[in-house]
């Protein structure tokens, strides 16, 4: 491996320390920050995987991420399944719902698949908010913290680890998958959709695959997001959070797994800070988005690649 | 000699166009074909049948022993059949070696839960890949660019990396739609040399639409003239071609209707009124 690879590789390294550290350093308020920071990288790669590199226009990330959470949340308080069962559970139903949404994306592309999956997202929120007698409707539901089986340290602090456990299992399968003949797929889909299927690409199976692996992702998160808060709102599973999850990756960069964390990493810290005064972050998270968009449209992660072209993210790992 | 290719009356029509019109021919196993004809004469409507990214209207296509008609068109690239376009179709966002690499998705499959998981198999598959894909590019003879960008690439650079992308998988059957379009004299040159070297030395079976006449006449063993949708001359030599007052007619009677003198000058870079190469 060359030394700017290698520099990828240390930076990684030291993150996963500090946030394995961090849970002994800080007050419980900011695990739970970081527990959320980490929930959002996982979200951000989840809709960079189908936005970014495979280049289709599809919002419906959020709408995933809520069934997953809500899935998880009514079999654990209603059918009193354990989270060990119906947090997989919640994820592979996001997969399979992942590879519906994934049909319109057969025929659709651009705006009108924008158009199509934000629907999705209205549609399911709406399904949140007036199935009242499983989803609890408007106010939510409390969901209890996980078995831990004794394990000797907070349930909080359970709950983060188990979340830096997913994330680096996530993104150790998603960096395997976007370097491969997989990955490059995905990028022929974005750039050259017609020439795709001329090198032997199944652009159906592609997209399908694409599709459920985003639903998986964020079928987990929903998870992890619901233990996390320990209660489910609607709201969590809204458009705001969609422009949110879209402004990470617009922010951090697209097709680009170090994109998914800078941009996630930086938006939930601004949040935070900006959280005190009202009305002033979502103000400011359409101002990058602008600024962004305008000025630098490959993301923090395209302006690294732009100053240190070795640091470019490599599509082949013999 | 078995055929590599066989179409069988093929038509095909684009609302009330008939783009093609009865098209039967044999291509045989090996050989360096060439497809000439006018602007709009359906040259490269016939490759997009070939490579099944059109559907037929009417007839039949054969490669090899399997009837590709009805095929979805992954599954004819599937089956050893790599083509090249006008209009280069590189993926910017990856390397000239990965989109080498890209060429042999066809024939290397990688399940994706080996990928996942990076098992063995998957690395070995993916080790392979690279080696195979820096061989073609040293056979291409551009080895020195396999780090940079599609989009660093100058014009010629970039048509002969598609080449590279095309002929990683060895195919069974190369379509190359204008490969000389846009270069310089030296190129196309270099192009056709490369062309040759496919055929003999890889023993790929080509097809070669091209525009630029004494690059189709030097190189291929059989032309097909196609003029308005219809193979006027299904599989002559050069020299047959060249003699044939029907194949003069077709172009001369174009390049006369503009102007003579534009024919002057010898298969160079060309745009749009270029027909007049054929003063033979």
């Amino acid at each position: 491996m060359d030394r700017p690879q290698l520099v990828l590789r240390y930076a990684a390294v030291a993150g996963i320390a500090v946030l394995a550290i961090a849970p002994w350093m800080v007050s419980l308020y900011k695990v739970h920050v970081l527990n959320i920071l980490i929930i959002n990288i996982i979200m951000a790669t989840s809709l960079n995987l189908i936005m970014g590199y495979a280049g289709q226009f599809a919002k419906a990330n959020v709408a995933f991420m809520g069934l997953g959470a809500y899935t998880m949340g009514v079999l654990v308080t209603r059918a009193d399944w354990s989270f060990w069962i119906a947090w997989p559970t919640g994820a592979l139903l996001a997969a399979g719902v992942g590879t519906l949404v994934a049909l319109p994306a057969l025929r659709l592309k651009g705006l009108y698949l924008a158009i199509i999956t934000i629907s999705f997202v209205l549609i399911v929120h709406w399904s949140f908010l007036h199935a009242r007698f499983i989803t609890g409707g408007a106010t939510g539901f409390s969901v209890p913290h996980p078995n831990y089986f004794g394990l000797p340290v907070p349930n909080t602090l359970a709950t983060y680890y188990l979340s830096l456990l997913t994330l680096l299992g996530a993104m150790w399968i998603v960096r395997n998958l976007v370097a491969s003949g997989f990955g490059r797929a995905l990028l022929c889909l974005a750039e050259q959709e017609l020439v795709a299927p001329a090198l032997g690409i199944n652009v159906y199976r592609t997209k399908i695959a694409v599709f459920a692996l985003s639903g998986l992702l964020a079928g987990f998160a929903g998870g992890l997001h619901a233990i996390t808060l320990q209660f489910i709102d609607p709201q969590n599973f809204w458009l705001l959070q969609l422009v949110v999850q879209l402004c990470m990756v617009a922010l951090g960069g697209v097709a680009s797994i170090l994109g998914s964390v800078l941009g996630a990493s930086i938006m939930t810290l601004l949040i935070e800070i900006l959280r005190a005064f009202k009305g002033l972050w979502e103000f400011a998270i359409g101002g990058i988005l602008l600024l962004t968009i305008v000025f630098f449209p490959r993301g923090i992660a395209g302006l690294i690649e732009h100053f240190f072209p070795t640091l470019r993210e490599r599509r082949h790992r013999p | 000699m078995t055929a590599a290719l066989t179409l069988q009356d093929v038509s095909i029509n684009f609302g009330g166009i008939r783009a093609l019109e009865g098209v039967s021919c044999d291509v045989p196993d090996g050989q360096l074909r060439g497809i000439i004809g006018p602007n709009g004469s359906g040259k490269t409507t016939l490759l997009n049948v070939i490579s099944r990214i059109y559907p037929v209207s009417a007839g039949s296509i054969r490669l090899f022993d399997d009837d590709i008609t009805r095929w979805p068109n992954h599954a004819v690239a599937r089956h050893g059949v790599m083509r090249t376009y006008q209009r280069v179709a590189l993926v910017n966002q990856l390397t000239v070696l990965e989109n080498v690499m890209l060429g042999l998705h066809a024939t290397r499959p990688q399940s994706l839960l080996d990928i996942a998981f990076r098992t063995s198999g998957y690395r070995r598959v993916e080790r392979e890949s690279v080696d195979r894909a820096r061989e073609t590019l040293e056979f291409v003879g551009i080895e020195d660019l396999a780090d940079r960008k599609g989009d660093e690439l100058s014009g010629g650079q970039m048509r002969l990396v598609e080449i590279a992308r095309a002929v990683v998988s060895r195919p069974r059957l190369l379509l190359l739609d204008e490969p000389a379009a846009g270069l310089s004299l030296v190129r196309i040159d270099e192009v056709s040399e490369l062309i040759r070297r496919i055929n003999g030395e890889l023993g790929v079976t080509v097809i070669l639409v091209e525009h630029v006449l004494n690059l189709v006449m030097s190189l291929c063993e059989r032309i097909s003239v196609l003029v308005s949708g219809q193979l006027l001359v299904e599989s002559g030599t050069p020299s047959e071609v060249q003699e044939d007052p029907r194949v003069r007619e077709a172009y001369l009677g174009q390049a006369r209707a503009r102007s003579r003198q534009a024919g002057g000058g010898e298969g160079t870079a060309h745009g749009e009124g270029e027909a007049a190469d054929a003063h033979a």
